[in-house]
Order: C-alpha cells, then structure tokens, then sequence
C-alpha cells in the first residue's frame, strides 16, 4: 500500500483496483504506524494470512504497472488504466474470434480454415527428400521393362505364330517354327518357359506315332531329371511313357511275329506277351492291323482291328485314318480314301498321307489333273517327301513328261526312308531312266538294288518291251503297288 | 473397409507412394493446398495426399495427372511380364518384380470420390463454368475416372486387374500373324 501511495493518489488506486478481477480486498484504513490487522472478530480472518494475500496483489499490480510503463514509458497514468481497461475488455471478448487453424496467431473468416500466410505455403508444400527418389526409381524400372519386353518378344510373338500354325492345322509348319524358337532361346537365356514347352508336347502328341522318336529326344531334353515327376508335369510323363510302351511292344511284336506260323498263332503268342494294363490298346491293335497285313491277311480282318482301334481311341486320328485309306485303296473305293483323306487334313493339313492318298485316289479315278494338284500340295510342304515324290514320278511319266518324270523318280530314291519305297521308287527311277536312254543311270541302279538284295520290278522291262503299256501298270488293277 | 483399404495400400506399396507422389506433385503445380502430405495414414486417405478441394483450374489435372501416369506405368510394367509368365510360363526375377509392380500401378489408378465429384462439378456442374469444347473433350476421361474412383474405394479394381493381367497375352495374340 504504501508503494501505491508513492505512485498514485488514494483516489486513483481505488478507481484501480476496483477495475481488477477478483475479490474486492479491503483497504486498510488502520492509522499509520500500526502496520497489525486486528483479526475481525465476526469473520475470523487471520490478519497475517490476509496481510500476505494484499502483498501479493499488491506485488500483482506492480508488476502489470511496470509492464506498461515499459510498454510506453512517457504515457501519463491516465492513459495506463484507459490501456488495462481495454485489455481487460478483449479477454473478454476474444472467446468468439477464429483463428488460423496452423499457424493459431491470424484471424480468418468464419468460413475459412486458414490465413493466407499458411494457405501460401501448403501450396507450396515440400518434398521430404526420400520422396524424389520415387521418381526416380519409377524411371529406372520403366526403362528396365521396356529392356525386357523388347528382349523377350520375338519368341512371345514367334510362340504366337507356331500356335496359331496349330490352329490352322498346319501342324508340320508350327513344329518347324519351335525348333527356330528353340535354337534361338538356346542363345540367348536358355529359360524356356513351362507353358512354351507343353504347347511344344502337346503338338507331339497330335503329329502321332510317326513322330514318337522325335517326342521322346524332345522330352528327354527339356524334361530331364526330376523335373518331369513334377506334378504340373505328369501329362508330360504320361505321354513319355506312352512313348517308350510303344517301342518296349515292337519288340514284343518282333517276338511273337518271328515265332508265328499264321496270323492267329501270331494274335495268340503277342495276347500271352502283352496285357492291356501295360500297354496302350490302340497300338496293341495297330501291331495286329500291321502283322494281318504283311501275313497277307483278308481284308476284312485288317478293318476290324482299325475300326477297334477309331473305337477305343478316337482322338488318334493320325494313326487309324492312313490305315482306312490304305484299306479303302486295297478295295478299290477311291472315294473314301478321299474322304478319310480329307478328316485327316483337319487334323494336319501338311500330313503327307493327305496328299498322298488324294493323290493315288484321284489317278486311280483317272483325274490327273486333280491328282497332280493334291501331290504339288504335299510337296510344297515337304519336298524331299519320298512317296509324294514317287507319285508325283509317275502322275508326270502318265502326263508324258518323262523328263520331271525322272527328276522326281530321282528324288524319291534318294530319299526312300522304307523298303518299300526303296523298291517303287528304284523302279520307277530305272524305267524313267531306260526310256530317257539313261543307261549309266539305270545300271548303278540295278547295281545298287542288287547289293541290297531287292530286284527290280519285273513289269519295268515288260514296259520297255512293249508288252504293258505304262497305263496298264499304274491305272489299272492294283496299280504299281503289284508290281513288288 | 478402412483396414482393407490400408492393407491393401500396404501390400501395393510402389503403386502407393507412386500415386501419391504424383497426387503431391500435380498438386503443387496447380497451387491446390495440401493439409496433410503424409502417404501412409490409417485412413481412407492411404495413398492420397490431404489436399483441399482444387479450384476450377487444377481440378480435372490431378485427378487426369496422376491416373495416366500409373495407368501407363502399370501397362508398360505389366504387360511384358504377362507376356512371359502367364503366355509362355517363363518365371524369372524380373517377370515376378515387374508383375507386382505392374499390378500395384493399376491398383492405384484413380483419383478419390472426392476429388472425381469435384472435377465432375467443375465440368458439369450447375454452376459449372466450362465451355463446350472443354466438356465434351473431357467427357470420356472424366467417365472412366469417376467410375473408375468408385471401383477402386470398392476394390472391383482387383478383379479387373487380375482380368487384365490374365487376358492381356490373347489380345496380343489377335494382333500378331
């Protein structure tokens, strides 16, 4: 009280403190001098604590007086307690202004969030530093993938063609075209993709038993170890070993035809050797087909074992429908082998056997025209075929070319895979080549035949000699498949 | 949904921060402010940046921005790594690496519900003040990406993403003799 006296007068500082919050504290109002607070005997306030109490306001009051007189240190006191009115009147009122929701220092409007201060740097809000490495990561992955499907789409789009060859029933074309694939795989990763391959097994499997040999090496290859017990791999292994049943029942063939006196001896020994469990069906009955056929078989009992096997094998059309063919020439019903022909060709368009039974069925049927056509066909798929290339021989000797006639009579010599189209083709090379005057020629050819212990056909000199007409031999009868 | 939704921002996580960091960029060039620019947030924000409604001007561009730019990165990741592996069956690092990248880009294509109305308001709104031009040259991308923003809250973009990964070799193959 007495450092209030010193700065104002009494009648300011009750104007003062009457201004303050709180409770309003009595003044004291003992004479000077007496500095003790007698305790007042109706409230029973204990001078001392009270003493205390106005200490501290008063110290409270100092301090806010010198905070302004800092503030503004020429200001008159009149001045001073008009500001701490003011102040005391805007903590009041500051309850109902919104601030800025960052920064809580700048007033917005009522339907703002934030000041424009912090508005400016949200739109302007930074990436922390690990953040730029985002982009440059995406770079680096994109340029790595373009690197890789450049890298890897010839043999995606190469794969693409060879299935759609399959497609297309061109199914000797789409094996040619995986073995490029493959060779250029081989150079360059050597990783040849599960599905890659299994379309590659699955073509096997529809080319048939001709092709067996080249299924097993193929296998073999790229299935080696443990990779074909693999479960995804079991129709793989299921084929491999329909492969090597095949040739374990050759040899029991071999067995049972060496030991036989007739054909039914021969069904009797190779029904005691082989079991149905062990072995498949179809090929079972195409080694009796086979054996009735080279015994001199009828007809009829040939049929019967292929019409068993289209029964219990339907989807094996490679191996029953050239043996219909072949049974419907051998009883002169052209128009089917036609026909048989024709299922084969949806099967595989580039199946020599569709050429060549087209072929032989037309000629027999006297369309040399059509006959020509069916083998240029064949040809143009396999050129170097020795059967397309015999008949072609002698559809051009018929047509009078003699000259292709012995170009193509030539070829399939060469080229004879069998016995039997060793033999045609070594006849029809030496007719070819005794009437173009070719003498040199037909004698290494008889020389050669002889070596090998098979004759020319004898109806070649009967030609020569004018007692058969070349018409006689290939259009009539049997055909040039008598002349053996 | 929005443990779903976090997880599966998690699992995708290249194709997240990618998003977001395009989101965060397109952003910034169109001066829209950004509340928030943590990625990762246990929300049905994850992946998003926390930005405010765009403008006008900025509102077709980071949703357009971003969404191109995944969807050409899914492709050009995907597509070579499908070629090999679902076409061919040929399994290796980089198939297996561009794959899931590949399928984290695609997952991760489409703007938020939010922001794809604020862009279909700022186009077609009633208030809108786009010209002709502008909306019916908009119109397409706009439709794919807000339908494609309900998809993705939804998760169907996960079985269209499988579809396409599955599909993508065969229609290869019909253009290839």
């Amino acid at each position: 009280m007495a450092v209030a006296k010193e700065h104002t007068p009494d009648n300011e500082l009750e104007k003062l403190i009457e201004s303050l919050p709180g409770e309003e504290i009595p003044i004291d109002v003992n004479p000077d001098g007496d500095d003790k607070i007698p305790l007042d005997p109706e409230t029973g306030l204990d001078p001392e604590q009270l003493e205390s109490e106005l200490n501290d306001l008063k110290d409270l009051v100092q301090g806010e007086i010198d905070k302004m007189l800092e503030k503004n240190p020429d200001a008159e006191w009149t001045d001073i307690v008009k500001e701490a009115k003011e102040d005391k009147k805007n903590r009041k009122n500051k309850g109902n202004v919104k601030l800025c929701e960052v920064c809580g220092e700048n007033e917005v409007a009522e339907d703002e969030q934030y000041c424009e201060h912090c508005l400016d740097v949200m739109k302007h809000y930074p990436f922390s530093w690990w953040k730029y490495l985002i982009p440059i990561l995406a770079v680096v992955l994109i340029f790595l993938a373009l690197s890789y499907f450049a890298i890897n789409f010839s043999v995606f789009k190469g794969t693409v063609s060879a299935n759609k060859l399959i497609k297309a029933h061109k199914l000797d074309s789409a094996l040619s075209a995986y073995d490029k694939l493959n060779a250029e795989i081989k150079v360059t990763d050597e990783n040849f993709g599960g599905k890659y391959l299994r379309y590659q097994v699955d073509l096997y499997e529809e080319l048939g038993i001709d092709h067996y040999d080249d299924a097993l090496k193929f296998i073999e290859k790229y299935f080696e170890g443990s990779k074909i017990d693999r479960s995804y791999n079991k129709d793989v292994k299921a084929f491999r070993d329909k492969i090597k049943s095949y040739e374990k029942l050759y040899e029991k063939f071999n067995t049972a035809y060496n030991g036989a006196a007739s054909y039914d001896d021969f069904v009797k020994e190779f029904d005691s050797l082989v079991s149905v469990a062990d072995y498949d069906t179809a090929h079972i009955l195409y080694y009796k087909y086979y054996a009735a056929n080279v015994m001199g078989e009828d007809i009829s009992v040939m049929r019967k074992n292929v019409e068993e096997i289209k029964k219990v094998s339907p989807e094996s059309k490679t191996l029953y429908l050239p043996l219909l063919a072949e049974i419907s020439l051998n009883e002169g019903k052209y128009d089917d082998m036609v026909k048989y022909a024709d299922e084969l060709a949806q099967v595989n368009k580039e199946s020599p056997y569709v050429a060549l039974y087209k072929s032989i069925a037309y000629r027999f049927k006297g369309d040399l025209v059509k006959a020509a056509k069916a083998c240029n066909d064949g040809l143009a798929v396999t050129p170097a075929n020795s059967l397309l290339n015999y008949q072609m021989g002698i559809i051009s000797l018929l047509q009078g070319k003699q000259k292709e006639a012995f170009s193509f009579a030539s070829t399939a010599y060469e080229q004879a895979d069998t016995a039997n189209a060793y033999v045609s083709a070594a006849s029809l090379y030496s007719l070819c080549a005794q009437l173009l005057g070719e003498t040199e020629v037909n004698e290494s050819i008889i020389m050669e035949t002889s070596q090998y212990g098979y004759p020319i056909s004898d109806q070649v000199q009967k030609i020569i000699d004018g007692d058969l007409t070349i018409e006689d031999v290939f259009l009539k009868g049997k055909g040039d498949f008598a002349w053996n | 949904m929005e443990l779903i939704n976090y997880i599966l921002k998690i699992l995708t996580f290249p194709g997240a921060f990618l998003k977001a960091f395009l989101e965060q960029l397109a952003c910034r060039m169109y001066e829209v402010p950004i509340e928030f620019g943590r990625y990762f947030q246990k929300n049905e924000l994850c992946g998003h940046v926390e930005h405010l409604l765009a403008p006008k001007k900025g509102s077709f561009g980071i949703c357009f921005l971003p969404h191109i730019i995944m969807l050409f990165c899914g492709l050009v990741f995907t597509i070579p790594a499908a070629l090999n592996l679902v076409y061919l069956g040929k399994i290796n690092y980089f198939g297996i690496i561009f794959l899931y990248v590949g399928i984290s880009c695609l997952l991760n294509l489409f703007p938020l519900i939010e922001d794809s109305l604020n862009m279909w308001e700022h186009l077609y709104g009633k208030e809108s003040k786009a010209t002709a031009i502008s909306k019916i040259c908009l119109f397409i991308p706009t439709v794919i990406m807000r339908a494609g923003s309900y998809l993705e809250h939804y998760f169907v973009t996960v079985l269209t993403t499988a579809a396409f990964v599955w599909s993508v070799p065969y229609l290869f193959t019909l253009f290839i003799k």
